[in-house]
This record gives C-alpha cells, structure tokens and sequence, in this order.
C-alpha cells in the first residue's frame, strides 16, 4: 500500500506484543481513502500533542435524535478525507453476541459507506462506526434497519443499555441480564432516539454483584442480581478445593467481610444472616458454593463520571426486587423516576446529581420509594430533619 | 441512491437469541461452574454436563472490518461461526466441539492473536477515543493503552497478579471508560484555563448555558464583549464550558499531560467498591510511547504484586496498608495536588491520630 | 388543540428562539403546556412529526435541543 504520508511517531506503535490500533487503521485504507488522511491527521496530532477534532452540530438521521454524532476535523483543507468523520453508534446485541454472518452483514454496508473502522464496543455498549460523510448517514441508517440493525443513544436522552454476559454463560448470573436489557431497550425505543431528558440516562444490567459491566460506576440506574436464602453448599467439592491446594482458611474465611463462614477442616459452614452477598467466597469456589434459590436484584441508582460535582456511584434504592418477564414492575420504577428527574433536573443535570441537590428524601417521596436501612451506609448524624405536615400536631 | 432499501426506525437491536450457540440456548441459566484451563481458556460446564470453550483474545477495540472478516472466518471454521466480545473489548471465541479446541488455539497464535485476560491477571485496557476521534481528548488514549500492554503483555498472557488487575484510560476527565473505579487508571488532564475567544462567542455561544456550565462558578457574563470571562483562580480545567461553547477551547500542548489514579474497583467481592485516587497528578504527554507513564504504571503494578495478599485487589492492598505507605514504598512524591479541595474533600482528611511513620 | 395546531404551535415556538436561548425537548414540552394546555402525549407526537418531515431538527451542544433545520 502507498502511503500518503509519511507517520513515524504511529510506525513505532506497530511494533509490540499487543495488538496494533495503527495496523487496524491502515488496513482499513484498503477500503476506503477515510483511513488514510486519518493516519496524517492522527500523526499530526502525536507530533503536536493536541487533537484535530471539532465539536458536532446538526447531524444526524431524519426523525432521531441521536446515534450519530458529528465530528469534524479543525484542518480539513489539509486532511480533506476527513473534514467530516462521523461516529454511527449501532446498538449492540444485548450480551455482545453475533454471528460471523451478522459481522459480516454490518462490515459489508460500512466499508460501502464509511470508513471500514469500528469499535467493538464503545464504553456504553453500542457497536460503533467510525468515521462517514454526512451524505451516507442516511443510506447507512436505511441499509443498517432494513436489516433489522437500528441505531443506539446519544445527546439528553436514554443511552444503548448494555449488560454483562449473564445466564447464556454464566453460572453466578442470578438474572436474566440479556433478557431485561433488551426489554428496555425495546420498551423505551421512543426515550432512545428522541431526546427529552435533561441529560443522558444510562442502564447497566449485572448478574452478580461481581458487576463485570461496571454498572455500580456507570450507570444512572444500575440493576445487580443477588439471592435471599442460604448459600447452598456442595461438602464434596469443598473438599476438593481443599484437596487441590486452597488455604480454605485464609483464601475464603478470612476474607469473609462479615465473617459469617466457618471451616472445620473438613465442612464449611455459614451463618446466612450475616451474609452481606458480596460474591467473594462463590467466586473463588466456584464448584461448590452456589447462590442462594430465591433470586431477584437490587436496583441502584445515580453513578456517573466526575464530570461536573465529582464523580458518583450508585446507591441503593431498591434492596430486592423480583426480576420476572415482563418486568413491569421495574419499567413502572423507571417510568416515576423518569417523570421526577424531568420534572425538577436542570438542563445536563445527571439524576444521581439532582438527588444530591433536593436531598435522597425529597427523591424517595417523589418517586414514592419507602425508606430502608439497606439504602444507606449509616443513618444521619445531624439533628437537622424535616418533618411533614402530618406529623405536627396542631 | 434510489436503490436504497426501505429505512424502518425504533426496531431496537436484532434479538439476542438469533446469535447465541445452541448448546448456550440449551443451557441457558444452568450453568453449573467454570474452569480457567490457560490464560485465554475457559470451559464452562452446565449442570446438563455440556459444555462450552470459550478462547479469549485481545483486541485494540479499533478493529478495521478486515478484521472482523477475518475473526468471522475463524470463528465459522471453529466456532460455527458464533463469536462474542466483552465489555472489556476482548474478542471470545465460542467453541462447542470441545476437538476444536487446539485447533482454534493455534491457528489464533499462528495468527498472532494475543490470547489472555482470564482469571487473575491484566485483562484488556478499557478506554476512549483520544485523538483518533475526539475533539475534548487531552492525552491519546489508543497509543498509551498500546504503549503500557506491549510493556505488561506477559501479565495478559501468562503470569498472574494477586488479583484482577483492571486497567483503563480516559483522554480526558469526562472518563468516557470506568476509569474512575479501576486498579490503574490514566487520565488526560488539562492544567491551564480555557482561552476565550469573544468574537465566535458572540456567534457559536449560549452565554447563559456556558456561566451555569462552570462547576465553581468561575465564569461570568461580559456583557461589554456579549462574552464571557474567567476567574482563573476558580477554574480548575474541568472543561466542561468548552463541551458547552466551542469558543473556549482548552487544549495546550505543552501543559496538557496525563494522571494515574489507582485503588478503584467496581467488584462488591470483599469490601465495597471503591473509586480510584490521585497517584501521580500529572506526566508530560510523550508520544508515541509515553516512557514516563509506562514506567510509573509498572513502578505501581511491581509494588502491589510484591505487598499485596492473593485476591486483594490494588485498592484493597492500598487500604491495608495505608496511602502514606503507598507513597513510602511506591517512592511517589505525595504533592499539594494530592490534598482534596473539591466536593467531597473533607471525608478525605485523616481525623485520626493513628498513622504509619 | 388539534394535531396540526400542536405542530404550528411548536414550529411558531422554535423559529422564534432561533438566535436567542435555545429549547430543549421538554422545554416545549413544558411550553405547550404552559401557553396551550397540550398534554405530554400530544406534544411529543406532534413534535415526532415535525422531526420526521425533516422540518425540525435535533441538534447537540453538550445537551439535546430543537432547531429549525441549517440552510
């Protein structure tokens, strides 16, 4: 391939064990010439130290409001190939699951109308496009849904929910996290690609409080699977563990935050209703520990990135809640929540960031949630509480 | 474009059920428990005594449709053609035929795919668009993830931490990636005020929009210019005016750099998750290979797995044995940018008298 | 109010802040309701419309908001 330019600052980053973004990117000069001014634009911007990229405007597919986000270069007489450089967020297969004909179909329309580049995935979820003109947005969008493809979230509204892989793979998934996030994802398809939110609102389904999708740190409401009842125990495979080597004491007992668990040497025991849930001891014996029958999640809520008061994790505001088909006992939750935040959110105001400007009380009887120990770490330790009218007597 | 299909909208994702492995729809929700075999293999065993291979490899999460193609014709000689990624943007290749295993395994290495990142070691770096695709990034993000792995490579395909060793980068402190609860994490930050240019103010601005954009209030109205101006000593290079009002922009090569924070994590194994806090405030930026952060990022990673205790993850160790040890034995200066100034700085104090020498 | 009034009403609203403070979604939401009594539902269809004829468009600077369409 004739290079059209020269890049020795990214040659460098062809080299190595890991797998190289640079190769990525002049592969995908094969088909299309995007790739290649985005090789000298990117070496530009690794000799400056500075990026070339301009905010978006109005860009975009007729009637939605999001999954396309404008980019544009701020040297595009120098780097024509990439004046515009548009991101198109697919939404993924809840779980990331796919097909190699499924690849296939996707990378089939976008070498046809970008750039040939893709994230698989973007830090929310959505199979991303990187990189096309404004004029193939719309015959991208009409090749991608004809193909039963539709586009992901982006600007004030709900964001692509994603999910880690759950029960299709998982033995300590105690919720169908495949099956809740696609149902809100298609349940809230109108909040998706029509903004009428405040600011974003991201979903992250976890099976277990393991949370190998980061919901608990990026989520605006964060769903973890978790039991009631007795972790149930396999003595046989417990002593296999020990057999093959694992300080059953130290590795696992020990280690109980709540030092509800006992081993003889020969059993374990567990003293259930002390057990906070926290996946330790199931995850390192896997073979012979198993969560509890009755399943369900806790729901969370808030986290966000520190951008603007500091960054949040979520909190608890359901401790348990059943997760059945078709969850409407969840959707019935977000529909309140939804109606509260937009009721008293400020523009780019995150909902964990309004709670913390009208208080987790005021929250809790907006959406009409009753208070529980479980939802904080600690009861107040100020004397200065609200009361309502109901409670003075007059 | 009259050729063009007919475009339908709110259909939301293809099904996930279309792309899952008979034996996974077979099983589903009754899987039994997991074995790690390697680094990049895993069988999962359902209670029905199936099973599944699942072989992971590493990815650059930029991946040009060539590579697509060509993990789809592995996938279908191997997997029937069923293949998955990870939130940490590993590639998992999904083997039913527990014979194809070995097959699988060295065509990806004759491939020179990285196989890894199962179990207790460093798995894929989470991170952001950098200056391939951002126009907020202070630092790259693509270029250091590939700088720090070809350094810790060998902790992604063979040897093990005590722990999970969770990696991520943000160009910025937008953090599009979980950087703010990972065991490492680096973070482009800015350490100068944004510039105002009042006259694209006065045309690309809503002046309103960018004063109340300001977390401490630093910006106000100018009304003489139908601007806005600073309080440089309240800004603290946030930029969330300039995502607000593209006539502030803040980048400034030569100041623009790179922070580790270290000690988050999101697990709820043990003690609760945890965000990640400042270790280094700031490195120069240094492409293409960023010696300064991988160097740091090692110094970090060699201290932890020499102090911590298996299973304890960065954050854990740092608490056991405390911040003022951690800076001790990682020999990191401990600076003024270190001491909490912003919202939630007075749970950081020590209001204790017990502390390590 | 019927439909197509709803639509004029939203068209009228967003061509008069074009150059002063821009509206989000919810601020006509909440507009409509203020100035014309149109419920939530209503508004959102009528608005859906407009977006899909292509005579309004959604535009983003670090939020979503309601603009008449470049030139």
């Amino acid at each position: 391939m004739a290079k059209k330019y020269d890049t020795p600052m990214l040659d460098e980053l062809k080299k190595g064990a890991f797998p190289s973004f640079i190769t990525e990117i002049e592969k995908a000069t094969e088909t299309a010439d995007y790739a290649k001014d985005l090789l000298g634009l990117l070496e530009r911007s690794f000799n400056e130290k500075k990026t070339h990229w301009k905010h978006g405007g109005i860009v975009g597919v007729r009637g939605y409001g999001g999954g396309v986000i404008g980019r544009y270069s701020d040297i595009p007489d120098e780097f024509p190939g990439v004046a515009h450089f548009h991101t198109v967020r697919v939404n993924q297969p809840s779980g990331f699951f796919y097909t190699s004909d499924a690849l296939r179909e996707i990378c089939d329309i976008w070498e046809k109308y970008g750039s040939g580049l893709t994230n698989m995935h973007g830090s929310t979820g959505d199979l991303v496009l990187l990189g096309t003109n404004t004029e193939s947005l719309e015959p991208i969008f009409a090749e991608l849904s004809s193909r039963g493809w539709d586009l992901g979230g982006s600007g004030s509204a709900m964001r692509t929910p994603s999910c880690c892989v759950g029960q299709a793979r998982c033995e300590w998934a105690n919720i169908d996290t495949m099956a809740i996030t696609n149902e809100i994802t298609q349940h809230y398809q109108d909040e998706m690609h029509r903004p009428m939110f405040p600011y974003k609102f991201k979903f992250k389904v976890a099976g277990c409080a393991c949370d190998c999708i980061a919901s608990i740190a990026r989520a605006d409401m964060s769903i973890i699977g978790t039991w009631k009842g007795d972790i149930q125990i396999d003595q046989k495979e417990v002593a296999n563990y020990a057999k093959g080597g694992m300080d059953i004491q130290a590795e696992i007992i020990d280690m109980c935050p709540t030092q509800c668990m006992g081993y003889d040497g020969k059993a374990i025991s567990i003293n259930n209703e002390h057990c906070n849930r926290c996946m330790h001891c199931i995850a390192k014996m896997t073979k012979a520990l198993k969560p509890g029958k009755e399943r369900g999640a806790t729901i969370l809520l808030g986290s966000k990135a520190p951008i603007v008061t500091g960054a949040l994790l979520s909190w608890v505001i359901v401790p348990f809640m059943k997760m059945e088909p078709p969850f409407e006992e969840l959707k019935d939750l977000i529909d309140r929540i939804w109606e509260w935040w937009d009721e008293h959110g400020k523009n780019r105001e995150r909902v964990g960031e309004l709670i913390e400007r009208l208080g987790f009380p005021t929250f809790l009887k907006g959406v009409d949630l009753e208070p529980h120990p479980a939802m904080v770490t600690e009861p107040r330790r100020d004397p200065f509480f609200f009361w309502s009218e109901e409670d003075i007597e007059k | 474009m009259s050729d063009l299909p007919e475009r339908q909208t709110d259909i939301g994702p293809p099904h996930y059920e279309k792309f899952l492995p008979p034996v996974i729809k077979k099983n589903y929700g009754k899987w039994a428990y997991h074995e790690e075999k390697s680094a990049g293999v895993m069988v999962h065993v359902a209670e029905s005594g199936d099973k599944i291979t699942t072989v992971r490899v590493a990815s650059p999460r930029i991946l040009a449709t060539q590579s697509l193609r060509e993990m789809s014709e592995i996938a279908d000689k191997y997997c029937d053609g069923y293949i998955r990624f990870t939130t940490r943007n590993n590639v998992e290749f999904l083997v039913s035929d527990e014979s194809k295993v070995d097959g699988l395994v060295k065509e990806l290495k004759d491939k020179k795919y990285m196989l890894g990142g199962i179990g207790s070691r460093i798995s894929n770096v989470v991170h952001t668009q950098g200056w391939v695709h951002c126009h907020s990034a202070a630092t790259d993000a693509s270029g250091l993830v590939k700088a720090i792995m070809d350094e810790l490579s060998e902790y992604f395909t063979d040897k093990e931490t005590p722990a999970k060793v969770r990696l991520a980068v943000a160009c910025c402190v937008n953090m599009c990636g979980a950087v703010h609860c990972s065991d490492i994490a680096l973070v482009g930050v800015h350490k100068t005020a944004p510039r105002i240019l009042d006259e694209e103010i006065k045309n690309m601005c809503e002046i309103p929009s960018t004063v109340a954009s300001c977390p401490t209030s630093a910006i106000s109205p100018n009304p003489k210019e139908k601007s806005v101006k600073i309080k440089l000593e309240k800004c603290m290079y946030c930029g969330n005016c300039y995502s607000v009002c593209p006539a502030m922009p803040i980048a400034d090569p030569k100041n623009d750099g790179v922070a580790i924070v270290v000690g988050g994590k999101v697990a709820n194994l043990r003690t609760v998750p945890k965000f990640s806090k400042l270790a280094i405030p700031w490195i120069p930026n240094n492409p293409p290979r960023w010696p300064e952060v991988t160097d740091a990022v090692k110094k970090i990673l060699d201290t932890y797995i020499a102090g911590a205790m298996k299973h304890e993850r960065v954050g854990e160790w740092v608490e056991r044995i405390g911040w003022e040890k951690f800076f001790d034995i990682t020999g990191l200066e401990f600076k003024i940018q270190h001491v909490d100034d912003f919202t939630f700085a007075r749970e950081t104090f020590r209001m204790a008298a017990t502390f390590k020498h | 109010m019927d439909k197509e009034e709803v639509k004029k009403a939203i068209y009228d609203m967003i061509e008069a802040s074009m150059g002063k403070k821009k509206l989000k979604p919810s601020d006509v939401m909440k507009k409509l309701k203020a100035d014309h009594g149109v419920e939530r539902g209503d508004g959102k269809a009528a608005l859906k419309d407009l977006m899909d004829a292509g005579t309004l468009v959604y535009s983003y600077k670090g939020g979503s908001y309601v603009e008449l369409p470049p030139k």
